[in-house]
């Protein structure tokens, strides 16, 4: 079986027509950033252009050693040369070429504007404009970003939570819409109609549940006394979304219009909502408790492909397609076999932390009580202090930088702090007050022989308590139940772990016991 | 009259290929100068190096000794890259010696091994695209190209979190599907 070493260095080893097929088949930057960087490489050409008129008469050196610097129409004659393999000299910025060159290129222009479509680009970019704006106010309204809302009297309906089983009645808040925009339900539904096709309004009303009937999932409601959105909606939504400025238009050769719009989001969360014990908790509590903040510094950047069509009643959104959404992809997230694999990493990596921290807290760690390190120390008072350190000779953790390597290797970022909580000392360092646990002497290290006999180990079976969720964030949240033996005694132990997804795979970034109880003494 | 100069141009079939050189060497540019800076390079730095690069190549080209475009454009942008290593390495008290800054290959690998790694990568490459986006984008923009899971997320319009999954998740389904081929990751 052949082997590699990893991806990276792999990879790493690609030769450059390797490296240029890859590249080129895997999208590198947006094709706004490409136009973006494009600018840009005209403005320092032309930067250049200006800065040899100003200084007219002088040579300018640029570049590496001496360089010519040729003007920007002379420029492209000369890429067309390279391209073409030919041996196209370099021209004058006066020269004829140059001049050649923009007589063509404005007859091309002049047939571009005869060959136009019946619907000019400028038409096509205000229809999408209009369109997407209406698309998004709606948008902004549908998640309560934007929504007039009457919090004063809220009204409570009962609804099912959970299936028929094992669910309960339940009473959720909903709050009177007072929106101008949309007087009742029926008014939203109209600007639907205006701004989708008929087809697409009915599978957006869809998504929005019926709105006459409520169920715990329904977003609104409407009766004779008016028309009532949930309480999320308004006091926990995902704040405003607005596309960016630069919707990019094209005409298809059917004649619609395809628009792309994009925006960067920054994610968002209610700080210290994660607090509250459930979602009645949330229902009840007061929003501006809770304020926003940031949880990822680093934005998002969404993509929609709008698809607009000629319509009897005028222009309409046929379809939108996302490029790829966040809120796509954590709704798959629940599913079974995703459920799965979380489980038996969770599991994985469970075991792997009280594997660890049997040794580094317990019996489970080889040792050799025939050589040892006594250290002693007397105190203030003259009050001596001697601590025995036994050689530590398991073969997994030979020395302090193996467990240290461990702690990364199950912990995330804070595997830094793990390692630090182990108190590993270096062995000139060592005093009574350093409270050390283990001595490190580079080649080998000790554990205080005390702190061994007192500690014990943890086991457990596939039938013990184990329960791992995906999260809103993608982290796993785990409660496990174990048993911890020692000398002292048995106790059944609770556990709850947080997992995230680091760059090296999963890791544990938070844990913290919940209960320990005995079981026999 | 520089917009006039653009305008015309984007519009001339000449203009077109100024486009031309961009498109069909943007991302093998944006490709070196990563490879080159091994992932610690921010995509605005990036960004910024190819833009020089291509800049420079189209004011500074001299096609009588030109030669192969692409390897014009990587050798630019692998010397910027460079340049820009350094400059980093300087303003950080921290000398990178300029044999170890050239990221040289080293042309003592073993040939067997070497047509061995190409033949693993080749594979490797082929089961990556039958992954299917956004996996085998995410994956080759995080071991081919070394961009962190923020870069990576604004490219496939996912966040971060999202971006660090799917990668744990496609890593498991390519190794499984190379140990058929018998190459273990």
């Amino acid at each position: 079986m052949n082997k590699m070493t990893n991806l990276s260095e792999l990879f790493a080893a690609a030769d450059d027509e390797t490296l240029k097929k890859v590249a080129d088949s895997h999208p590198m930057v947006s094709d706004t950033k490409k136009e973006e960087l494009c600018a840009r490489i005209s403005e320092r050409i032309n930067a250049g252009e200006e800065h040899a008129d100003f200084v007219s008469g002088v040579e300018v050196r640029r570049g590496r050693g001496t360089s010519r610097f040729v003007g920007f129409a002379a420029a492209l004659a000369l890429v067309l040369g390279g391209l073409g393999g030919g041996g196209l000299l370099l021209k004058n910025r006066m020269g004829a070429a140059p001049a050649a060159e923009l007589e063509d290129s404005a007859e091309v222009e002049t047939e571009a504007v005869t060959d136009a479509e019946e619907l000019t680009e400028e038409e096509a970019a205000a229809i999408a404009e209009e369109l997407i704006l209406r698309e998004q106010a709606l948008m902004n309204f549908r998640t309560g970003a934007d929504m007039e809302v009457d919090r004063t009297s809220p009204v409570y309906k009962n609804a099912w939570y959970g299936d028929k089983e094992h669910g309960r009645e339940v009473k959720v808040k909903y709050y009177r819409v007072t929106d101008e925009r949309y007087p009742s339900w029926a008014d939203v539904q109209a600007e639907m109609r205006a701004v989708y096709t008929e087809d697409y309004a009915k599978h957006m009303l869809e998504n929005c549940v019926d709105a006459s009937k409520t169920d715990f999932y329904t977003p609104f409601f409407s009766d004779d006394t008016g028309w009532y959105a949930r309480y999320d909606k308004a006091d926990w939504n995902s704040g405003l979304k607005e596309w960016d400025d630069d919707i990019t238009v094209s005409i298809t050769p059917d004649g619609n219009i395809e628009a792309v719009a994009s925006r960067y989001d920054v994610s968002t969360a209610f700080e210290g909502v994660d607090k509250l014990g459930s979602w009645e908790e949330q229902m009840n509590a007061d929003p501006a408790d809770f304020p926003r903040i940031v949880v990822d510094e680093h934005s998002h950047r969404t993509e929609k492909i709008f698809t607009i069509v000629n319509t009897d009643d005028g222009w309409r959104i046929d379809d939108i397609k996302p490029v790829y959404t966040d809120e796509e992809y954590i709704a798959e997230a629940p599913a079974k076999a995703d459920s799965e694999d979380y489980e038996a990493a969770a599991r994985e990596l469970t075991d792997e932390y009280y594997r660890f921290i049997d040794k580094m807290c317990g019996q489970a760690l080889d040792i050799d009580r025939s050589v040892t390190l006594e250290k002693e120390e007397a105190d203030e008072a003259g009050i001596r202090y001697h601590n025995t350190y036994c050689l530590i000779t398991d073969n997994e953790f030979p020395n302090a930088e193996a467990a240290r390597e461990r702690c990364f290797e199950i912990f995330s970022e804070d595997g830094k702090a793990a390692a630090e909580a182990l108190v590993i000392t270096p062995d000139e360092e060592w005093d009574y007050y350093s409270g050390s646990t283990f001595i490190d002497k580079g080649d080998c290290w000790y554990i205080l022989e005390q702190f061994y006999d007192n500690s014990g180990v943890h086991t457990w079976s596939d039938d013990d308590e184990f329960t791992a969720e995906l999260t809103s964030d993608g982290d796993i949240h785990v409660v496990r139940k174990t048993e911890y033996v020692c000398a002292k005694a048995r106790y059944e132990e609770t556990r709850e772990f947080t997992l995230c997804m680091t760059d090296d795979g999963w890791r544990i970034s938070n844990l913290y016991p919940v209960e320990q109880k005995i079981v026999n003494e | 009259m520089k917009d006039k100069h653009i305008k015309r141009f984007s519009a001339s079939p000449h203009g077109d290929s100024y486009r031309q050189l961009f498109a069909q060497y943007h991302a093998y540019a944006l490709a070196v100068v990563y490879r080159t800076l091994g992932g610690r390079v921010s995509s605005k730095d990036a960004e910024d190096c190819v833009v020089d690069v291509f800049a420079d190549v189209i004011m500074h080209l001299d096609t009588r000794t030109a030669g192969d475009m692409q390897a014009y454009i990587g050798a630019a942008a692998r010397n910027k890259a460079l340049n820009l290593k350094r400059a980093r390495a300087a303003s950080e008290f921290y000398t990178v010696p300029e044999e170890a800054a050239g990221d040289v290959p080293d042309s003592s690998v073993n040939v067997e091994k070497s047509a061995e790694n190409s033949e693993i990568l080749r594979l490797a490459l082929v089961k990556i695209d039958e992954l299917g986006e956004p996996d085998s984008t995410i994956i080759i923009q995080k071991y081919f190209f070394g961009r962190s899971s923020a870069e990576i997320a604004r490219i496939v319009g996912l966040s971060a979190a999202a971006v660090r999954m799917r990668l744990s998740r496609s890593l498991k389904r390519l190794r499984t599907e190379l140990e058929e081929l018998g190459v273990t990751l």
